[in-house]
């Protein structure tokens, strides 16, 4: 797909005088997107026990593959952890990026 | 009479059919196969009736079809750009599978138990797992070796031998997290349900003052079946927009930080 596709520049032609029309009717979206905190807080326990589950499986598995005793296992368990925060908190930006963009479009229809 | 919580769970043969084996495993066409081929049956029957007659002022069918279209359209193209879109109808059947397999769960005892597919990790775990390799396939696809720099942050070299096990343990725990957030919350929620349907029962077979206790339970057992149809949206919805922006992230390295 490359930008002189005609297709491609006509696409995006339309969507752009999409945009303004609705910009200029103040059309509101149909259907918004459920933003439960029980979903929000669901989401982000398993990301942190996933990656901790993950990080300790990889370190068991070399231990046994090396038979270097609990060492492995103990550092990638740490490396799991550590990785569970970091997608916790990636996550949790995302979030308020996205909270942040629709409180902004919503004071702009007002 | 289910005496135990976890008896709804329980995969078996139907009786009616042969037996199958094929290289050593046991292959029988068994309730969760037949719940499957139910729930997909029903998704593909709703946008069939909600497509077959459009009309430009909507039935009620034809717009629940088209809401949901929408809806899912939307949800791609805020979360994984115009790009997205050509994914669409893999996230769509997605979407609907999971929704119509959380739903039909919800369906009282009609002479034949509904069996939930996603209370099951491994049917969650294989949904997840085809998502993990379509971001590989199409990360590799679109931007060859250079997919590789999603473990890369920009940070100085040193911290490198640090951040690179911790971004491809982040990504591998991607499938887990997906699959064992679904399974978990249609897990506990039947379990609970079965737990209050049970204390009515057992309340109101007490006899006496205990019998008029048993309100409680079902007062709570109403409220409950009320948030699970909001979960069985819920959790299709985050099954979804999940994939979108793991896809994002295949489409646009590096776009997120």
């Amino acid at each position: 797909m490359s930008d002189d596709d005609p297709d491609v520049r006509r696409l995006a032609e339309i969507e752009e005088r999409l945009r303004k029309a609705r910009e200029k009717r103040g059309e509101v979206r149909q259907v918004e997107a459920p933003n439960s905190k029980l979903g929000i807080a669901f989401r982000l326990v398993t990301e942190l026990m996933a990656a901790v589950i993950v990080g300790g499986a990889i370190g068991w598995g070399l231990d046994r593959l090396f038979g270097t005793g609990p060492f492995l296992f103990i550092v990638m368990f740490m490396v799991g952890v550590t990785a569970g925060i970091f997608t916790v908190v990636r996550s949790a930006q995302q979030l308020n990026r996205d909270q942040a963009a629709k409180d902004a479009g919503r004071s702009n229809r007002e | 009479m289910a005496t135990s919580p976890m008896e709804q769970f329980e995969v078996t043969r139907i009786e009616a059919l042969p037996e199958l084996e094929l290289f050593g495993f046991d292959v029988s066409f068994t309730n969760a196969s037949l719940w499957m081929c139910i729930v997909a049956g029903a998704a593909a029957l709703f946008l069939t009736l909600g497509a077959s007659s459009s009309k430009l002022v909507p039935s009620r069918m034809q717009s629940l079809a088209e809401l949901s279209y929408t809806f899912i359209a939307d949800m791609i193209r805020s979360a994984a750009g115009t790009e997205g879109l050509k994914f669409f109808p893999f996230i769509f059947t997605l979407f609907m599978f999971v929704l119509f397999a959380n739903l039909v769960g919800l369906l009282p005892p009609i002479g034949i138990h509904p069996f939930t597919i996603t209370s099951h990790i491994i049917v969650t775990f294989a949904l997840a797992f085809f998502v993990f390799l379509m971001v590989i396939v199409v990360g590799f696809a679109r931007h060859g070796l250079r997919f590789l720099t999603l473990f890369a942050p920009a940070v100085p070299w040193p911290m490198l031998i640090l951040m690179i096990p911790i971004e491809i343990v982040s990504f591998l725990s991607r499938p887990i997290s997906l699959s064992v957030r679904l399974f978990a919350n249609m897990l506990a929620g039947h379990t609970m349900l079965f737990v209050f349907g049970t204390f009515v029962i057992g309340l109101a077979g007490a006899g006496g003052a205990l019998s008029l206790l048993s309100i409680a339970p079902l007062l709570a057992i109403t409220a409950v079946s009320a948030l699970e149809f909001l979960i069985a949206f819920l959790q299709a919805y985050v099954f979804a927009i999940l994939t979108c922006i793991y896809l994002n992230d295949a489409l646009h390295l590096h776009d997120h930080h």
